[in-house]
């Protein structure tokens, strides 16, 4: 995490127990390593529970709940199409919990302001910048695209200046790589 | 939030950021064959037949011609499973298909695969189980009865399926059984479902090439979502319906205060089961049209003409008949071994 590098946390008891109680073994293996990842970057790592979508989502950052949500139709092939998703250039990495992660320091770091960054436009040269350089699904909208380069980043990505300036656009320079 | 490339739009996007805008939908887990299409050959049978000797004779003199010698006598075929020389028709391999396990062979009336991931484990533990293919493991392979017919979306054209309705319909209580005792073992089919028809049209359910370890709920779960989509596909559109709805539902009672579920019709079915079933396990699921109040079961309200039905234990065979309940997650009382 380049210069502000924090130290490992410990997963909480809480949190840890949220894990635990997850029976989809495929779901489970994913938070895991998602889980993992953040704690060894010093990200807190909400509760993480498995639910039913309506639709086609496969996880998500509840900010009211401070909860990552991840599909229960998640199946022994599913890592195996997220590992596609990244060969695509569609994701930054492969773990979509990781990727929840982003939304969640996104959240803690900017308040109110997160349901704002949504509308945040991005030039065509920025979004083509940023499909580029991040991910396909980091350029449909400003939200996405914090929680992409959190995650790549997460992941061991190295991201220039240019995508650097754009994260402390979007976030008013309060998620820092 | 997030979305594979395929299933991403702006309105998908959208939606997902309205809990209690869609409901699932079960049907959308049909997905594309996962191994080559068996659907009837249109080719000359010339042009087939001499793949078929090709195939042969690749595999004869490929493999079994330097383990076994030469053959004894002109055109002879090295039988696999019984380690002889056999006349070509007369107990010899003929090759049928491939699949994504390899070559599919046929012998007298056993068809022969290669075993992949639990394939074999879960043949085991629902041996004798109505409903489900008598498969055994051979040297490596997994022998199957050979089908006099298959109804599955790799072995029917598309146009042909919904001709099969009353077939499927007929043979619902054997593939409700069969995949009961699979959801009881912990295994999801993960797959669209195959049933095949011996010569006495009785149905079984095979091939569980993708069948995916999981928690019993999680497998009746997508179980129910494979069995709604297999009657949808096959034209029997009231039952895919009536359990879509059970599916749904039972998944509500899992956590009957999903806020993701609120607003969704299945949350009060939900709440009003899981509290008539006073803490036990919706374990057993039916519907029925019966517009009536059913005497000491757990049932939602009749909603679409349909009452969503749960029990720990299984129901008596008399009284669903009683009570023109239907079975969903059910095992027959005459269904046979298998896990329990």
């Amino acid at each position: 995490m380049g210069a502000t590098a924090k130290p490992p946390v410990e997963i909480s008891p809480a949190v840890k127990q949220s894990i635990e109680a997850i029976k989809n073994p495929s779901a489970r293996k994913i938070v895991e390593q998602g889980a993992a990842i953040a704690a060894a970057h010093g990200d807190e790592v909400p509760s993480i529970v498995v639910t039913l979508f309506k639709s086609r989502n496969i996880a998500m950052y509840s900010a009211s709940n401070d909860k990552i949500f991840i599909s229960s139709k998640t199946n022994s092939k599913s890592q195996a199409e997220f590992d596609k998703q990244v060969a695509l250039g569609w994701w930054s990495q492969s773990n979509p919990v990781l990727h929840e992660m982003g939304h969640k320091i996104h959240s803690d770091a900017v308040g109110n302001a997160f349901d704002n960054t949504k509308n945040h436009q991005f030039s065509d040269a920025q979004k083509q910048a940023i499909k580029t350089k991040v991910s396909g699904y980091a350029a449909t909208n400003a939200l996405e695209f914090v929680a992409e380069v959190y995650a790549g980043d997460r992941s061991g990505k190295v991201y220039d200046e240019e995508i650097k300036r754009l994260l402390d656009i979007v976030t008013q320079g309060r998620v820092k790589l | 939030m997030i979305f594979t490339r395929e299933d991403y739009s702006p309105a998908e996007y959208a939606k997902a950021w309205e809990p209690g805008d869609a409901v699932p939908d079960p049907t959308e887990s049909l997905s594309a064959p996962v191994h080559e299409s068996t659907a009837p050959d249109a080719r000359p049978d010339a042009e087939r037949i001499a793949e078929a000797v090709a195939k042969l004779r690749e595999r004869v003199e490929g493999v079994s011609l330097r383990e076994h010698g030469d053959p004894p006598f002109e055109g002879a075929v090295f039988d696999t499973s019984s380690h002889r020389w056999k006349k070509p028709g007369e107990g010899g391999h003929e090759v049928i298909g491939k699949g994504s396990s390899g070559e599919v062979t046929a012998s007298g009336d056993r068809v022969y695969k290669n075993a992949t991931r639990d394939e074999a484990k879960v043949y085991g533990l629902l041996k004798g189980v109505s409903g489900v293919a008598d498969a055994t493991e051979e040297g490596g392979k997994i022998s199957l009865p050979r089908f006099k017919n298959i109804v599955s979306v790799d072995d029917v054209p598309q146009e042909k399926r919904k001709n099969l309705a009353p077939i499927v319909v007929k043979a619902l209580p054997q593939i409700v059984n069969a995949l009961t005792a699979l959801s009881d073992a912990g295994y999801d089919y993960n797959d669209p479902l195959q049933v095949g028809f011996d010569k006495d049209r009785n149905p079984s359910l095979f091939d569980f090439s993708a069948a995916n370890k999981t928690t019993r709920e999680e497998a009746v779960s997508q179980n129910l979502d494979k069995m709604s989509a297999f009657l949808k596909e096959f034209g029997a559109e009231r039952q895919a319906k009536a359990v879509s709805q059970v599916a749904a539902t039972f998944r509500a009672i899992q956590d009957p205060e999903n806020p993701f579920m609120e607003g969704e019709p299945e949350t009060p079915d939900a709440k009003r089961i899981a509290s008539q079933l006073d803490g036990k396990p919706a374990k057993y699921l039916y519907y029925s049209g019966n517009g009536r109040e059913i005497p000491s079961v757990a049932q939602s309200e009749s909603r679409d003409g349909i009452k969503v039905i749960a029990s720990p234990t299984p129901l008596s065979d008399d009284f669903l008949k009683q009570w023109e309940i239907n079975p969903v997650v059910h095992r027959n009382s005459a269904s046979g071994g298998g896990n329990p």
